[in-house]
């Protein structure tokens, strides 16, 4: 018997010895290994309908094992199924599609489930878990043990051995020439249509044996270009580690959520080595590598399907595997439905979180207090789960605020899936508030609290959908109707010490109080609040000056979601405005930043007008530049999300408008895809970036890119205007009336 | 279901033509009492047991009742104010 200490870097079927397992060792090997890994699915219906079942699965499969059993369905309880033993997973989808056709009327239970999330479940694996292994010549686990937790916040990580594959140009934008593959220690161009490259590449993957290809457009252009050349020139391709296995790869897909088109392109999947496209992963920009891994580690998916879903998926399959130690039925279908309800209680119980309307306006010396995860923590403290909330439980007490009953004593799969999120999630941020920005950890742990907070947040979200498998609207309603409660009482305490509260948002208070401006000055108001609301409140930071501008459309309507501000450390923070936006163009949204930092400069509020006339010479100089044609091009593209398919549009716009110019140039966009466009002159309005002709630079509409810079530049500027209108006399005077430029008529007005 | 927002916005549009026949200045009035129901859109989702016009109406009440007693207690200030002028005043004269 052979025994290693390793890390599990990846887990997947095998037609006939049950589960694949590779793990990087710790004597530097790569080994495969293989487990028999018995599957257990069950099924639910009329006694007489189940015994067909029984016949029908005898023929299809000798060698199932078929056993009565009781196991607790989340919403019904209790419930008698038939439990079928399968002696490998590989059986199951074709057999599960089967009963499904012949048996509509059986209810299947744990038919769907991902292979690494039942390992999960049983053996507590996740990916580069540190594992204890036994096993024979034939390279079959006999004894698998997991020496280290998911929830360890400085797990002891293998060297992964990374390479980073690339083309030379954007493939939508125009025809890439050469691959570059970059190595620890080297960098190489290889030519796509050179057949000497396949071997080159080749080369590579095997003088190195990477453990991970991170690429840009690999699942979309890359490794499909290389695997259509490899099979022409018939040229075996060495991406799959795995000799025996395919490669994977699914369809690109366009889907509807949260009110926005998304759009995941096409995935290519190694086996036996990852493959992560930057491009393809789900808030690469947000959270990076280590996000991903941590998505993964957390919700045992494999790294390469960690990467492409979305933080409902992975939210989904934590309570998979909670549900699966816990002996709960995971149905193939959601077959609840929602309670009946009369119109008034459907608006009484339909809202979301808390949003108020801001006080308009520029203010000092502003503390912004956020509830630390919220959701999670209420879901947690409160045991809110579909089965604990509105249930006949002899145990359920009446939360009187809410009208709710709620069973406290049995925790509910949701809270124990979340509570050790949470646990951990707590415990980086409390680490981060001590560690140096330059500290190794800081960028790791930063991106994991982003990795956990969007799993946090679609996990309340997730409630709320209707096919959702342990989805209940009406567990979502609680927590929204808990949430709005503690805001209310938040505001309440604020108030009681004299604080004025500026604005509510979801989790977020902004508030001031004359004479309050450091971070001590707060304590007692975080007290109070702590100790009414029983949850968890951080000050974020105290803000030198925020703004809560109006909206365009009128001067005394707040926007909720819309602020910047200055915090007392230089930071600055903004939201909702034309910078944070992605259909800015880089060009508008830099300056507008550019403004924002010379403001950052000014002490505090009174010394603000010291800078306005830096402000105003860099506006100067940004129009100038602006107008004599000095900025580059793909400064002013705007970058916007297709919505619809071409023939859906039913008027004219800027994107309709691109996307025909492109489709007439043979190049396709999907719904939920970016398309990048300049504004031009003339009919066409818009131009289409990735259109191959060359862009004639006279056709750009720089009067209109004039005008949306002006407005940025206003959104700014005019709260701080209106601020010191009483002392105009001692502002520069083009906040008055006289433009400096021609262009600089609308700064005010626009 | 509609956000209170939305419902404004449905209200205002409904109500167009009732804008259009009102004179000027009373268009601006008019247009006053929908940016108190924008102001109070929040505390009319949580009072969702009211017909949202009730709502709206509500709103426009009590942005009308704070200036009323802003407008009050500035008028005892002016009152404060003017006693202490006549006091003065009449001390001036006595001297």
């Amino acid at each position: 018997m052979n025994q290693f200490t390793c890390w599990l870097l990846d887990i997947y079927i095998h037609p006939e010895r049950g589960v694949v397992l590779w793990f990087l060792c710790d004597d530097g090997q790569r080994r495969c290994l293989y487990q028999e890994f018995p599957v257990t699915f069950y099924a639910a219906g009329q006694r007489h309908r189940l015994h067909d079942l029984c016949i029908f699965l005898k023929k299809e499969l000798p060698s199932i094992h078929l056993a009565e059993d009781e196991r607790r369905d989340l919403f019904y309880g209790s419930t008698v199924v038939l439990a079928a033993r399968l002696n490998s997973p590989y059986d199951l989808p074709a057999i599960a599609r089967r009963v499904v056709d012949i048996f509509p009327d059986i209810t299947l239970y744990d038919v769907d489930l991902n292979v690494a999330l039942r390992h999960a479940a049983i053996y507590g694996t996740f990916p580069l878990a540190l594992c204890q292994v036994a096993s024979d010549e034939s390279d079959t686990i006999h004894e698998l043990k997991v020496l280290n937790s998911k929830w360890d916040i400085n797990p002891e990580m293998p060297p992964l051995r990374t390479i980073v594959i690339e083309p030379d140009a954007d493939p939508f934008h125009a025809k890439p020439e050469n691959i570059v593959v970059h190595t620890p220690k080297t960098t190489a161009k290889l030519n796509i249509h050179d057949p000497a490259s396949l071997g080159f590449f080749n080369y590579i993957l095997k003088q190195y044996d990477p453990d991970l290809i991170l690429s840009s457009h690999g699942d979309t252009f890359l490794l499909p270009t290389l695997l259509e050349q490899s099979k022409k020139r018939n040229h075996p391709l060495l991406l799959n580690r795995d000799p025996n296995a395919e490669i994977t790869f699914k369809k690109e897909r366009s889907y509807f959520a949260y009110g926005q088109v998304v759009y995941r392109g096409r995935q290519v999947l190694l086996a036996g080595r990852l493959h992560v496209d930057m491009g393809n992963t789900v808030m690469w920009d947000d959270y990076n590598f280590d996000g991903v891994l941590e998505m993964a580690r957390v919700s045992s998916l494999s790294i390469q399907t960690a990467a492409r879903v979305s933080p409902g998926t992975g939210i989904s399959s934590m309570q998979i595997i909670t549900a699966l130690q816990q002996g709960i039925l995971i149905p193939l279908n959601k077959e609840q439905t929602e309670n009946e309800k009369t119109t008034s209680e459907l608006l009484e119980a339909d809202k979301g979180g808390l949003i108020g309307d801001p006080e308009i306006g520029l203010h000092a010396n502003v503390a912004e207090l956020d509830f630390a995860q919220m959701y999670g923590a209420l879901v947690v403290q409160f045991n809110i789960s579909p089965e604990t909330v509105n249930t006949g439980r002899p145990t359920a007490e009446l939360i009187p605020e809410l009208g709710i009953l709620i069973d406290r004593d049995h925790p509910g799969l949701l809270p124990l899936t979340l509570a050790p999120l949470v646990k951990k999630r707590t415990n980086l941020k409390h680490r981060l508030l001590v560690l140096s920005q330059n500290d190794c950890r800081y960028k790791s742990y930063k991106a994991q609290v982003s990795a956990h907070k969007w799993l946090i947040v679609t996990c309340i979200g997730y409630l709320g959908f209707k096919s959702a498998r342990f989805g209940c609207i009406e567990t979502h309603e609680t927590i929204l109707a808990y949430s709005r409660e503690v805001m209310l009482r938040a505001q309440e305490a604020a108030e009681d010490l004299g604080h004025q509260v500026l604005h509510r948002y979801v989790d977020g208070i902004w508030i001031k109080k004359s004479g309050c401006n450091t971070l001590q000055d707060f304590q007692p108001v975080i007290d109070k609040i702590v100790n009414r609301t029983g949850l968890p409140i951080v000050l974020n930071g105290v803000f030198k000056w925020i703004v809560f501008p109006h909206s365009r459309r009128n001067k005394r309507i707040a926007v909720p979601n819309s602020y910047f501000g200055i915090f007392q450390n230089g930071e600055i923070k903004t939201r909702g405005i034309e910078t944070r936006r992605h259909d800015t163009a880089p060009f508008i949204s830099e300056t507008q930043m550019e403004i924002l930092e010379i403001l950052a400069k000014a002490p505090d509020i009174e010394h603000m007008q010291d800078y306005l006339a830096e402000i105003d010479s860099l506006v100067q100089g940004k129009i100038s530049d602006l107008c004599s044609g000095c900025v580059p091009p793909e400064k002013l593209v705007v970058c916007l999300t297709v919505s619809r398919n071409l023939e859906e549009f039913k008027t004219p716009s800027p994107v309709s408008i691109a996307l025909g110019q492109l489709e007439s140039a043979g190049k396709f966009l999907r719904p939920g895809q970016r398309i990048r466009l300049l504004y031009v002159l003339g009919k066409a309005r818009a131009r289409a970036w990735d259109l191959p002709e060359p862009l004639d630079l006279r056709t750009l509409d720089i009067s209109r890119y004039r005008r949306l810079l002006l407005r940025a530049v206003n959104t700014i500027l005019e709260p701080i205007k209106e601020h010191y209108a009483d002392t105009l006399s001692s502002m520069p005077v083009y906040f008055e009336k006289q433009p400096i430029l021609a262009g600089m008529e609308g700064w005010i007005t626009l | 279901m509609p956000t209170t927002t939305d419902l404004i916005h449905r209200y205002e549009a409904r109500l167009a033509k009732f804008r259009r026949g009102l004179p000027h200045e009373y268009k601006l009035a008019f247009d006053d009492l929908f940016i108190a129901a924008y102001k109070y859109r929040m505390q009319e989702s949580l009072a969702s047991f009211l017909q949202p016009f009730e709502g709206f109406l509500l709103s426009g009440w009590l942005e009308d009742h704070r200036e009323l007693m802003k407008m009050r207690e500035m008028s005892h200030d002016v009152m404060r104010l003017r006693a202490e002028v006549e006091n003065l005043r009449r001390k001036k004269t006595e001297t």
